[in-house]
């Protein structure tokens, strides 16, 4: 039972990250099929005469795209299988359910300050984010972000070189980083017109990269000639998680997720006054330490001092050999 | 209940301002060393990276030029939902620009079916119902060049392929066009019609002022 959640946390990681590569692969495969739509259309043989006869000289002159607008569209709108495709696609960042959006709360945030974006579609589009921040605090943090599965990962290589003497001890920032790092961006950004924390935002980067590696990767996209030659897979700002990850692995423990991480900041803020935590039960803890040791956030649940910034990983619980430490429903109480 | 928050809201003010001085330097500090890294990792071919200019098309509903780079957060979801695959992203090398979506008419114009429009999260490409509302740039008919225009020869493919049929686009004597301003939508597929391989002799040319 006790390792359980951890075991059913990295599973539901593990099935976002493919649900995000299968989305991919799915846009990929929608624009092979729109294009088989567009090449059926200009070999088939128009309905009039006249027409038929302004397709040869067309041909004859080496214009042969020039009647694809309105049959396309439709054809394109019309096949079942790219109905199929839009109606699940996108990704953690912005993602799209049966019509239904869903955006990042940076993503949002950033679009919101913006004088003439379309607010009322962004605000409908956070609803979902911000009812499960409101519930469960950093939820998203410890169970879907790709980007913490990932420094999690590198955490775990870390422990396993903890004993070889390579790596010294984890150093420690200021938490409110995070915050400070919120305002300042979201100021940078309304000033200068750049999102600068859309482009830095490591699970928006693992979105987009995998967006083009994929594309990339598959064969017959035209599109991606345009934004990664041949030789390069990555972009620029992959090589920011690669300074991360080695930052992480050499000299700070989870650095990003603890203390510079902007999205968390924004989770944190809405999950201050959560409905779902974690709890000590005091009488049964025997103050061995084992949970604050393990926990990830650097946070203290052995003095039940979880506070706002608290992801619910439930590692602590895992790690807890007297299941001292239980959920707490603020509502029913 | 919960005591810890002491922690993080008695921000001091000292060590926000320490905070502050240092996050404004990281993100100049770290805007530099990409911009430095991707003139080093430049691999792509001149052709390509001047591909992308300021003045350039973009897809139909965008803002204006510095609304539409703050509002657009790079998701490429509009690229991902372009069927014709009309929808270009900027790369590495266009620095701030890199992401955003732009439009190349003469390989690949767009069909105005507003799919992007559709998905766009955050509104930098507005929601339009019908073609006729979009506005993304002017086309323009060099007469020197046009076959039609300058009497060697009897074309018309710009004309075939405009989809407002004969209200952007009308034909003249010998076939030869001429653009209605008030009616041109500016999706550039006569540019990509237009038989001259080289030098097009319709253009479609970008309504953005340059920021």
């Amino acid at each position: 039972m006790k390792m359980s959640w951890q075991l059913f946390r990295h599973f539901v990681q593990i099935s976002v990250l493919i649900l995000i590569v299968f989305t991919s692969i799915t846009a990929w495969y929608g624009a092979q099929l729109a294009r088989g739509e567009i090449e059926n259309i200009l070999n088939s043989k128009p309905p009039t005469f006249t027409s038929w006869t302004i397709q040869i000289i067309d041909d004859s002159y080496g214009g042969s795209k020039s009647r694809i607008s309105k049959t396309t569209n439709d054809a394109i709108q019309n096949n079942d299988a790219l109905k199929n495709i839009r109606s699940l696609s996108g990704n953690h960042w912005v993602g799209e359910i049966f019509g239904f959006k869903i955006i990042d709360p940076v993503a949002g945030l950033q679009a919101l300050l913006v004088k003439e974006s379309s607010k009322s579609a962004v605000l409908i589009a956070l609803i979902v984010p911000i009812i499960i921040a409101l519930l469960f605090g950093r939820i998203f943090c410890s169970w879907i972000c790709p980007a913490g599965f990932l420094f999690e990962c590198v955490a775990k290589v870390r422990s396993f070189l903890l004993p070889f003497n390579i790596i010294g001890k984890s150093l420690k920032f200021w938490r409110g980083h995070k915050y400070t790092l919120l305002i300042v961006g979201l100021i940078f950004s309304g000033l200068f017109s750049i999102p600068i924390l859309a482009l830095i935002y490591p699970p928006a980067i693992i979105a987009r990269e995998l967006h083009n590696i994929i594309n990339s990767v598959f064969p017959g996209n035209l599109v991606m000639q345009n934004i990664i030659s041949t030789t390069q897979i990555f972009s620029i700002f992959s090589l920011f998680i690669a300074f991360l990850m080695l930052f992480e692995l050499f000299i700070s423990e989870r650095a990003w997720c603890k203390y510079f991480c902007f999205g968390g900041a924004i989770y944190s803020c809405l999950g201050k006054f959560r409905l779902i935590n974690v709890k000590l039960d005091s009488p049964k803890c025997n103050s061995c330490g084992d949970c604050t040791k393990s926990c990830p956030m650097d946070l203290n649940p052995m003095k039940n001092e979880f506070g706002m910034e608290c992801d619910n990983c439930l590692v602590c619980m895992s790690s807890c050999t007297k299941s001292a430490l239980k959920f707490n429903f603020k509502g029913i109480k | 209940m919960i005591n810890n928050f002491k922690e993080i809201n008695n921000m001091d003010r000292k060590q926000f301002i320490k905070s502050a001085g240092l996050t404004v330097s990281s993100i100049i500090g770290s805007s530099a060393a990409f911009s430095l890294v991707g003139k080093l990792l430049k691999a792509q071919p001149e052709a390509r990276k001047m591909a992308f200019n300021p003045d350039v098309i973009r897809p139909p509903g965008a803002l204006n030029e510095k609304d539409f780079l703050s509002a657009c957060i790079r998701c490429q979801r509009c690229e991902e939902a372009c069927m014709p695959e009309a929808i270009k992203l900027a790369g590495d090398n266009d620095s701030t620009y890199s992401g955003t979506p732009f439009i190349l008419p003469d390989e690949t114009a767009c069909t105005l079916c507003l799919e992007c429009t559709k998905v766009c999260p955050t509104g930098a490409l507005k929601f339009i119902e019908k073609k006729e509302d979009v506005k993304i740039g002017l086309a323009k008919v060099d007469e020197r060049t046009c076959v039609s225009h300058n009497g060697s020869g009897f074309c018309g493919a710009c004309f075939t392929a405009c989809p407002l049929h004969g209200k952007a686009l009308k034909l003249n004597y010998k076939n030869a066009p001429t653009v209605f301003e008030d009616h041109c939508v500016g999706c550039g597929l006569c540019e990509e019609a237009c038989i001259l391989k080289e030098t097009k002799a319709i253009r479609v040319f970008s309504n953005r002022k340059l920021s």
